[in-house]
């Protein structure tokens, strides 16, 4: 058995397909509740979540089926109301570690249309929240899903991949943290009541600037709107002077084709607010600031342009992560695939105990007879003696078995043994090192091609047991690589 | 020699140690270096704090009789004064600032001094100890507010050049440093008013006539000076930015001036 994942992104699907294929939330979750049984009705998958956001829909799984991946497509296909020829190009399918490894590299914002985006932590956990409640989610797809929690969690902490904002107005938003510490007890003034400023006046409220919103507009009709929505207060162009003394943010996207604050107006307005420093934001092109404004003591002018190379060398910060981010992602994906391993290896362990003991009681049991003129100490010593040969014979394959694992040959080791014991084979045991694997995959491939063939990797870095996964695996089935705790994204950018 | 330069020598070289990775974190931002810098500055605090009990409890008083002992309680209560803001607000980067003063004023502790062979019966008496805490808790005040002051220029300068990065994301934001500066500088104002205070009560009862044409009196009350009229510029008046902070690093020049520069170059009343 192994984990399955099928499922189409932004990177292999227009807005159109993955439009048809989202899955729409109610306020609690049904949408996701309702697909997830009926994929478990439709596809023969063991255990199953889903992953649901605008930019993405995929299907885990976690199956020994050989037809999951017709399966599958057809019940996506389904779901959007086109033919599986249709869908196939866009959609992306693997199996084994790939598997594990996209749902990591997901929960890191690695796949993300912004990178490191932290939203997408919310939504795996919304994920796996959704497959616990409709019963759809087993221990593997349980583990895989806090693995990948994990992962994005060490990605945030240890890497800058989710640090700086990487929006013009977030940045703008940042910067004035930086100045003013919270913003609650802030006045902001913006100026131009057009689109931008709208969406920045938004930013600030969310960001705790609630009350103290002064809106200020050449129509003051249009200023008094904005301030409405907001409850904030209108100004018009003519009473700017009283709007710049108060304001300690200043928003600045008017259409003015001249500057419309003049280092006069600003230097008298510092006079007036007797230093207080001022940190005014000119968004708008032609700027609305004249730029010796910045000159000004306790004045911060940031245009345009300054925020975008305050963003770009954001995004470079985190595209420069994404080399550590990887590493990451397949330490922990060594990580689940020696657990994933460990769970084929218990029931080995517990069928050749058995088998074993079977052996050496029905010897005792053949022999019984003949044994009969023993008194009860001496037989109680032959059965010890019985007992104890079979436990010495099994020393070490468990120990190599264990081994086995540690060092990422768990199957190979289980195939071997069950040969060599006459064990029958366990039809659920899962196959963590994942055989030969089909993968479709878009690429422009001419339509209702089959599927081409990608290699599995089979050469997964070698990694030592840790204490708690690797070191007993044999006797813990049920512990999952690691505990999770995820706190609520910090990042505000929507999906 | 005094007795404790041994036992002063542990927190001597966390203090150092503290101020080098403060200044590590302070530029690469790395968050072991961090937790290592408050570490360091939490075990000099401790084994500092046990050096002047066992002090106390040797003298039976104030460790606060030798001009080595005012300079070491100083430099720990610097110490503990980064620990308490680290605690509340998580800012470390005052550290690279404080824990630099703090590392000077024990090795300043540890220097031979002709006046510490005896402690002056003049300082042993118990009148004496609410003077020389309180002009030390002001200096210890000042000198934060100071670091504050330093901080706020530093941080104002990268967000004028638009640097906001590196260095800019680990300063505390502009205005909370400029309040923490304001609030350090009132209370050391609280302090050294009260330090001067019972300064003239002392002096008036027990020093020659003419005591206030003392050097160490005249640059003390010009620090005084300083500190209220940045206190009245920005309590009353309301001012604040950048013009205002350069009163705080004005003052604790002054400060600083009247604490340790006046005895090496001008005769005084004052034993230190």
């Amino acid at each position: 058995m192994h984990v399955v994942l099928a499922g189409v992104s932004h990177k292999t699907a227009p807005v159109e397909l993955r439009e048809r294929l989202a899955v729409t939330e109610g306020a609690d979750g049904d949408g996701v509740r309702e697909v997830l049984s009926r994929l478990r009705e439709s596809v023969s998958l063991a255990e199953c979540a889903v992953i649901a956001t605008c930019n993405r829909t995929e299907v885990y799984g976690f199956t020994d089926a050989a037809e999951w991946q017709t399966e599958l497509l057809g019940f996506l296909a389904q779901h959007a109301g086109l033919s599986p020829a249709r869908l196939q190009h866009h959609i992306y399918s693997f199996a084994g570690p790939p598997a594990a490894r996209h749902l990591f590299r997901v929960a890191c914002g690695l796949d993300s249309m912004v990178l490191g985006e932290a939203q997408i932590q919310a939504q795996v956990k919304e994920g796996l929240q959704r497959a616990q409640e409709s019963a759809a989610a087993g221990k593997v797809i349980d583990a895989l899903f806090r693995a990948a929690l994990t992962t994005g969690k060490r990605a945030r902490e240890e890497t800058e991949i989710t640090r700086g904002a990487v929006s013009v107005s977030l940045a703008a938003v940042e910067l004035a943290r930086q100045i003013f510490g919270r913003l609650n007890g802030h006045t902001a003034l913006v100026l131009g009541a057009g689109e931008m400023g709208e969406q920045t006046a938004k930013l600030l409220v969310d960001a705790g600037v609630d009350s103290r919103l002064l809106v200020c507009n050449r129509t003051r009709e249009r200023a008094e709107t904005l301030a409405q929505q907001y409850g904030g207060t209108a100004y018009g162009f003519d009473e700017l002077p009283e709007a710049l003394s108060r304001a300690d943010i200043v928003i600045s996207s008017t259409g003015s084709p001249h500057p419309v604050l003049h280092r006069d107006a600003v230097r008298q307005a510092m006079q007036r607010r007797r230093g207080r420093p001022i940190f005014l934001v000119d968004i708008a092109v032609p700027r609305d600031i004249e730029p010796e404004v910045g000159d000004l003591d306790d004045v911060f002018l940031y245009d345009i342009d300054d925020l975008n190379g305050v963003v770009d060398k954001n995004l470079a910060v985190r595209q420069s992560e994404v080399e550590r981010v990887e590493a990451i992602v397949e330490e922990e994906l060594a990580r689940f695939q020696i657990w994933l391993q460990s769970l084929a290896v218990a029931p080995v362990i517990g069928d050749l105990q058995r088998k074993l003991e079977t052996i050496g009681q029905a010897e005792l049991e053949r022999l019984g007879g003949k044994l009969s003129h023993l008194s009860d100490r001496d037989r109680e010593v032959v059965e010890t003696l019985v007992r104890g040969v079979v436990n010495k014979i099994l020393r070490e394959p468990i120990l190599h078995l264990r081994e086995a694992v540690a060092s990422g040959n768990g199957h190979d080791s289980v195939t071997v043994l069950r040969a060599a014991f006459g064990l029958e084979a366990d039809p659920e045991a899962p196959r963590g090192g994942g055989g030969p694997v089909r993968s479709t995959r878009g690429g422009g491939r001419p339509g209702g091609r089959p599927i081409d063939i990608a290699s599995t990797d089979r050469h997964r870095p070698a990694l030592a047991a840790r204490p708690g996964t690797g070191g007993d695996p044999g006797v813990d089935r049920s512990t999952s690589p690691r505990p999770i705790d995820i706190d609520p994204a910090a990042e505000t950018e929507r999906p | 020699m005094n007795v404790d330069t041994p036992m002063l020598l542990l927190p001597l070289l966390l203090y150092f140690v503290a101020a080098v990775l403060y200044h590590a974190h302070l530029f690469t931002g790395n968050e072991s270096t961090r937790r290592a810098a408050s570490a360091a500055t939490l075990a000099g605090v401790v084994t500092h704090g046990m050096v002047l009990m066992e002090t106390a409890w040797v003298g039976g008083r104030a460790p606060l009789g030798r001009p080595s002992e005012t300079l070491s309680f100083l430099a720990w209560a610097i110490a503990v004064a980064q620990v308490a803001i680290e605690t509340r607000t998580g800012w470390t980067a005052t550290g690279s600032l404080a824990m630099p003063i703090a590392f000077v004023a024990v090795f300043g502790a540890l220097l031979p001094s002709g006046q510490d062979a005896h402690a002056p019966a003049i300082l042993q008496s118990r009148l004496m100890e609410p003077h020389v805490l309180a002009t030390i808790l002001g200096f210890v005040s000042f000198a934060l507010a100071f670091c504050f002051a330093v901080l706020y220029l530093i941080q104002s300068r990268l967000l004028k050049q638009k640097k906001v990065r590196g260095i800019f994301r680990r300063l505390p934001p502009l205005e909370a440093m400029s309040v923490s500066a304001h609030w350090l500088a009132a209370a050391g104002f609280s302090m050294l008013t009260l330090g001067i205070v019972t300064g003239i009560v002392w002096a008036t009862y027990a020093w020659q006539p003419g005591w206030y044409l003392d050097p160490k009196v005249i640059t003390s009350v010009v620090a005084w000076l300083v500190y209220a009229t940045y206190l009245y510029a920005s309590n009353v008046s309301g001012w604040r930015g950048r013009r205002t902070t350069y009163f705080l690093i004005a003052g604790f020049i002054v400060v600083l001036i009247a604490y340790y520069g006046v005895n090496l170059v001008a005769p005084s009343q004052h034993r230190f």
